[in-house]
C-alpha cells in the first residue's frame, strides 16, 4: 500500500470502504438467498483456480464475470454485490492484502449497480423465474454490459492515479477491448441463471464453466507452447551464430532494433512479433555462404559474389515452410535490397521491397557497425547512425532510419559487447552487412555491372 | 537372435522379395463407414414414411451441425474435431422438451437429422475446398447415435410424457444422466478413432492400451467441453427454446479459438524445427534432405514398435534435430556421413548437439535422446544396456540406414552428389536391400536388433514387398 502515490492510497481506501459497507448492508438484508450465495461464490472460485496468463487481455477477463452476471439474474443487487464480494475475496491468486480488498469492494460496488439497473427494465422477473425469451436477452446484456463498465471505470481510476497515465487513455484501451466479451460472458451468466432457476441445482455451474475451463486449459497449453517456441528458436539461431564469435548476439539485437522501428511505425502486437521472428533469422541462410567468403581478404570473383548473394535466398527459402512467419520470410528475401534497386538478390527498387525488409536493412546495418569486426572496432552509436543517415535515400528508407534514430533517443540503445580476445587481421575484406566496408562497395558494383550486362 | 546374426547373412535379398497387397483400405474403416452409411438410409428412408416431427428443430439442428463441421480443430496428434457439431448432434440426441412440453423424437429421426447435417457441412466444405475424410463423419454419426439409443433405452419413463415443470424434483438427477448418455458417445468416438488409428497404421493389438490412453489424454479436454454443451442444449432449450443453442455456443466457441490458436502455434513449432533443422544440410555438413528422411523414417519404426504419442513427438524433433551438433565442427565431415568418422568423434558431435538442444530449457528429453545417438546398444561382453533409450537406438539405425543407401544411391546414379534421384523399383529394393544388410551386419553391438527388425517391416511395407529376414 505504501507502494502507491498518495492520491491513489486514498481511492483505493475509498472505494473498499463503500464495497465492504455495501457487503454488510447486503449481508443484513432480510431474505439473503444464502445457498444460491454460497453456491455462486464457491462457482467464483474453481472458476479462479489457475488462471491463464495469456497475452490475450479480453482473456484475462475472469471467469467470474459470468457468475456474477448469474448472481444479479437470480438474486437482484444485494445477492449480487455479496458474490461479487465474496468470491473475489476467497481467490486464489496471490496478491497484496490491499487489492485483493480493492478488487472485492470494487466488483461489489459493480455487481450492485448492475443489479439496480437490471432490476428496473421491464423484462426482469424475481430469481428469474418464468423468464421472456428473446426480451430478457437485452435486459441481460445491459446488465452485463453495465457490470463491465462501472467494473473497469473504478480499476482504470486506481491505474490512472498509480501509473499517472492518462485517464480516457485507458478506459478506452481497455473498454474497447473487454466490451464484447463481456456480452459473450453475460449469455454465460444468463446460462447458469437459467438453468439454476429451473432447478438443476449446483451442476449448473459445473456444466456451463466446463467449457471455459477446458478453453482455459487450452490458453494455457498455448502460452507455455508459445514460450517453448521463442526458447527454441533463441537457441537454434544462438547455436547458429557460434560459428563466428563476431556476429554473436548479432540476431537478437536486429530483432530487438526491428522491433524499436516497427514500434514507432505503430505496427500491431502480431506483426511485431513476426517483425522480431524476422529480425532473429534474417541471417539464417548465411550459414550456406562459406565463413571464408564472408570474411575473405582481397577482391571477391563473380562465382564468391554470386554465392553472396545467394544467402538471403537461402534463408527465406528455410523460413518459407514456416506459415506463420510468410511476411518474415519476404523480409529477410529481400533484406539486401536496395532504395534505389541496386542490392540483391532481385534488385527491387522503393516500395517495391517488402516492409519487414526496410526495417531489417537499418536494423542490420546499425548493428554491424556498432559491433567489432575482425577489420576493425565498434563506431560509436553516434557514428552509425551519421552513417546511416548518409545512405539514406539511397540505400536505407529515410522513414525506417528516423524512426530507429528516434526510439534510439528514447529508449537508448545496448551496443553489442567486445569480444575479449580479438585478434585484428589487417586486410580482411570486412562484413557483408556493413555499408561502410570494402565488401559492400564490391557488391554495389557487382550488382550493377550484373544487371547492366 | 544374437547368435544368428553373428554368422554371416545366407540370402540375398532380391530373391527373397514378393509382392504384396498394399495394406491401405483396411476392412475395418470399411466396416464403420459401411455400417454407418446403411444405418443412415434405413433411417431417412424410415423417417421418410413416417413424416418428420417438429420440423422447426430439426432443421435448426441440422444447420447447426453444418456450421458446426465447417469449424474444424486439429488437436494434438492430427485429430480433427468439430465440438460445436458434435454438442448439437448429441443434444438433438438427448432433446426432451421445448417450451415446457415433452418431444422426444424417434431414433430414426435424430440418425438422419444428424447424418444430413454432417453431410451438408461436409459438402460445404468441399465446396470450400476441405474435404472430411468419410470415415471421420461414419464416427461422429455413429457417436449421435449411440448417445440417442442410449438415452431411449435407459431414461426414465416420465422424461418422455412429463412437462418440464413437473421434472423440477428430479431434475439434477436428470441432468446427471444426460451428461452420462453424453459421454457415452464421446467415448463411442474416441474409441472407434483408436481402432481406426491401429487399422491405419497396422499396429498390434497389444499397443491397444497406450493408444486408449494417448487418445483420451488428446481429446479429454474438448470432450468435456463438448459433452457439457450438448447437456446445456438439452436442458436449455425446455426454458429458453432455441435461444438456448446461441447462448451455449459462445461458451463452446471460446473453447474452439482457444484450441485453435494451441493448434496454430504446435503446427509453427514443428515447422520450425523442421526449418532450422536444416541449417547442417545448407552449409553442407550434411547431404540435403538427410534430417527429414531419417525423421519419417524413425517415426514410422517407432510406431512400429508401439512407442507413445509424447515419445513419437520427441523422437520426430530429435531425429530432425540429430545433426546439429556437426555446426559446431570446424570442418564438415566428408558426404556429413557420421557413418565415416570414428565413433570418439561420433559421441562428440551427439554431445555437442545435445548441448545445443538442452539450451532451449524446454527440449531436456530431446537432448538427451541426441547425446546418446552415438552408443552402442551394448558393448563386448555384456548385456544390452538399459540406459541407451530406444528414441536413441532408433535415430542411430534409422540415420545409418539413409547415410549407406544415399550413398548406394549415389553410386547408382553415377556420383551425383547431392538428391539422389529414387532408382528404378527393382534398383531401389535392392539398394535397400544392400542398406538393410549393412545393418544388420552390425546388430551384434551397434544396432538393437528389435529396431532392425521393425526397420526391415517398415521398408518392406513402403516398398510393397516383403523383405525376409536374414538368418
Amino acid at each position: 500500500m505504501r507502494s502507491l502515490p498518495r492520491p491513489a492510497a486514498l481511492y483505493v481506501a475509498a472505494v473498499t470502504t463503500v464495497g465492504m459497507l455495501l457487503g454488510v448492508f447486503a449481508a443484513t438484508r432480510r431474505g439473503v438467498d444464502w445457498l444460491l450465495v454460497a453456491v455462486l461464490a464457491v462457482l467464483c472460485w474453481v472458476g479462479e483456480i489457475s488462471p491463464a496468463r495469456t497475452r490475450l487481455r479480453s482473456l484475462a477477463m475472469s471467469l467470474a464475470f459470468p457468475v456474477d452476471v448469474a448472481a444479479v439474474l437470480l438474486g437482484g443487487p444485494w445477492v449480487a454485490t455479496l458474490v461479487a464480494l465474496l468470491g473475489s475475496l476467497i481467490q486464489l491468486a496471490p496478491m497484496p492484502w490491499y487489492k485483493r480488498l480493492f478488487n472485492a469492494g470494487q466488483l461489489g460496488i459493480s455487481a450492485g449497480i448492475a443489479g439496480i439497473v437490471y432490476i428496473h427494465l421491464p423484462p426482469a422477473t424475481a430469481a428469474f423465474s418464468t423468464p421472456d425469451f428473446p426480451a430478457v436477452l437485452w435486459a441481460v446484456a445491459l446488465a452485463g454490459v453495465t457490470l463491465a463498465v462501472v467494473n473497469y471505470t473504478l480499476v482504470a481510476v486506481a491505474i490512472a492515479l498509480s501509473s499517472r497515465l492518462a485517464f480516457a487513455q485507458i478506459w478506452w484501451g481497455g473498454m474497447s477491448e473487454t466490451l464484447l466479451p463481456s456480452l459473450g460472458y453475460g449469455l454465460i451468466g444468463l446460462g447458469i441463471a437459467v438453468l439454476w432457476a429451473s432447478g438443476v441445482g449446483p451442476v449448473a455451474g459445473i456444466l456451463v464453466l466446463a467449457p471455459m475451463l477446458a478453453a482455459r486449459w487450452a490458453f494455457q497449453q498455448y502460452g507455455a507452447q508459445h514460450r517453448a517456441y521463442e526458447a527454441t528458436v533463441a537457441s537454434l539461431i544462438q547455436a547458429v551464430e557460434t560459428k563466428d564469435h563476431y556476429t554473436r548476439g548479432h540476431s537478437e539485437r536486429v530483432a530487438t532494433a526491428c522491433v524499436m522501428i516497427g514500434k514507432r511505425l505503430g505496427m500491431r502486437q502480431d506483426r511485431l512479433e513476426m517483425l522480431r521472428y524476422a529480425g532473429m533469422l534474417h541471417d539464417v541462410g548465411k550459414l550456406g555462404v562459406p565463413t571464408r567468403l564472408l570474411q575473405k581478404t582481397g577482391p571477391l570473383d563473380a562465382d564468391e559474389f554470386a554465392a553472396i548473394t545467394v544467402h538471403p535466398i537461402r534463408g527465406c527459402d528455410m523460413v518459407a515452410a514456416i506459415e506463420f512467419l510468410a511476411e518474415a520470410a519476404q523480409g529477410i528475401r529481400h533484406h539486401h535490397e536496395r532504395l534505389d534497386g541496386l542490392g540483391y538478390p532481385d534488385g527491387l527498387a522503393g516500395e517495391a521491397i517488402p516492409e519487414f525488409a526496410r526495417i531489417i536493412a537499418v536494423a542490420d546495418a546499425f548493428d554491424s557497425m556498432t559491433s567489432t569486426r575482425s577489420y576493425r572496432a565498434a563506431r560509436s552509436v553516434d557514428a552509425a547512425i551519421a552513417e546511416l543517415r548518409r545512405w539514406s535515400g539511397t540505400q536505407f528508407d529515410p522513414v525506417m532510419v528516423e524512426a530507429l534514430v528516434e526510439a534510439i533517443a528514447e529508449e537508448g540503445w545496448t551496443t553489442a559487447p567486445r569480444p575479449s580476445h580479438v585478434v585484428p587481421r589487417a586486410l580482411v575484406f570486412g562484413d557483408h552487412d556493413d555499408p561502410t566496408s570494402r565488401v559492400a562497395a564490391a557488391m554495389r558494383e557487382y550488382t550493377v555491372v550484373e544487371r547492366v550486362s | 537372435m544374437i547368435m544368428a546374426n553373428l554368422s554371416p547373412p545366407r540370402s540375398r535379398f532380391p530373391g527373397s522379395i514378393r509382392r504384396r497387397r498394399a495394406p491401405f483400405g483396411s476392412p475395418f474403416i470399411l466396416a464403420v463407414t459401411g455400417s454407418c452409411a446403411v444405418a443412415l438410409l434405413v433411417c431417412v428412408l424410415l423417417t421418410a414414411r413416417d413424416g418428420v416431427s417438429r420440423p422447426d428443430l430439426a432443421v435448426t439442428f441440422a444447420a447447426t451441425i453444418a456450421i458446426g463441421q465447417l469449424l474444424p480443430v486439429r488437436l494434438p496428434g492430427g485429430r480433427p474435431v468439430v465440438p460445436l457439431a458434435g454438442a448439437a448432434a448429441s443434444g438433438y440426441a438427448l432433446l426432451f422438451d421445448v417450451g415446457g412440453r415433452p418431444v422426444v423424437q424417434p431414433l430414426a429421426q435424430v440418425v438422419a437429422v444428424v447424418g444430413l447435417g454432417y453431410g451438408a457441412g461436409a459438402l460445404l466444405g468441399v465446396v470450400v475446398g476441405r474435404s472430411p475424410r468419410v470415415a471421420t463423419l461414419a464416427r461422429r454419426v455413429l457417436a449421435a447415435l449411440v448417445v440417442a439409443a442410449f438415452f431411449r433405452a435407459f431414461a426414465p419413463g416420465e422424461l418422455f410424457t412429463s412437462s418440464f415443470h413437473d421434472l423440477r424434483p428430479v431434475l439434477p438427477a436428470v441432468a446427471l444422466f444426460l451428461i452420462a448418455a453424453a459421454s457415452v458417445g464421446m467415448a463411442t468416438e474416441a474409441l472407434l478413432a483408436v481402432a481406426e488409428r491401429l487399422a491405419r497404421w497396422r499396429v498390434p493389438v497389444t499397443s491397444l492400451v497406450r493408444y486408449v490412453r494417448d487418445e483420451f489424454k488428446a481429446t479429454i479436454g474438448v470432450a468435456g467441453a463438448v459433452t457439457a454443451t450438448a447437456v446445456l442444449f438439452a436442458l436449455g432449450v425446455p426454458v429458453m427454446r432455441l435461444y438456448a443453442l446461441p447462448t451455449f455456443a459462445v461458451p463452446l466457441l471460446l473453447t474452439q479459438f482457444a484450441f485453435r490458436r494451441f493448434a496454430a502455434v504446435r503446427t509453427t513449432y514443428r515447422q520450425t524445427i523442421r526449418a532450422l533443422a536444416q541449417v547442417t544440410e545448407l552449409n553442407g555438413y550434411v547431404v540435403r534432405g538427410h534430417g527429414r528422411r531419417v525423421a519419417t523414417l524413425a517415426v514410422e519404426i517407432g510406431r512400429e514398435l508401439g512407442l507413445s504419442e509424447s515419445q513419437l513427438a520427441d523422437l520426430e524433433y530429435a531425429a530432425l534435430l540429430h545433426d546439429i551438433g556437426q555446426l559446431s565442427l570446424a570442418e564438415p565431415i566428408p558426404a556429413g556421413s557420421t557413418l565415416l568418422i570414428p565413433p570418439a568423434e561420433r559421441q562428440r558431435v551427439a554431445e555437442l548437439g545435445a548441448d545445443v538442444i538442452r539450451t532451449t530449457g524446454v527440449l531436456d528429453r530431446v537432448a538427451t535422446i541426441v547425446a546418446r545417438q552415438a552408443d552402442p546398444y551394448r558393448r563386448h561382453r555384456e548385456p544390452p544396456d538399459p540406459t541407451v533409450p530406444i528414441e536413441s537406438r532408433i535415430i542411430k539405425a534409422a540415420s545409418a540406414f539413409d547415410d549407406v543407401l544415399t550413398a548406394a544411391r549415389g553410386l547408382r546414379s553415377n556420383g551425383q552428389e547431392t538428391d539422389p534421384p529414387s532408382l528404378q523399383p527393382e534398383g531401389e529394393a535392392d539398394a535397400v536391400a544392400d542398406a538393410l544388410e549393412r545393418l544388420r551386419l552390425g546388430m551384434a553391438y551397434e544396432y538393437d536388433p528389435r529396431v532392425v527388425e521393425a526397420l526391415t517391416a517398415v521398408l518392406g511395407r513402403r516398398l510393397g514387398v516383403s523383405l525376409i529376414a536374414a538368418g
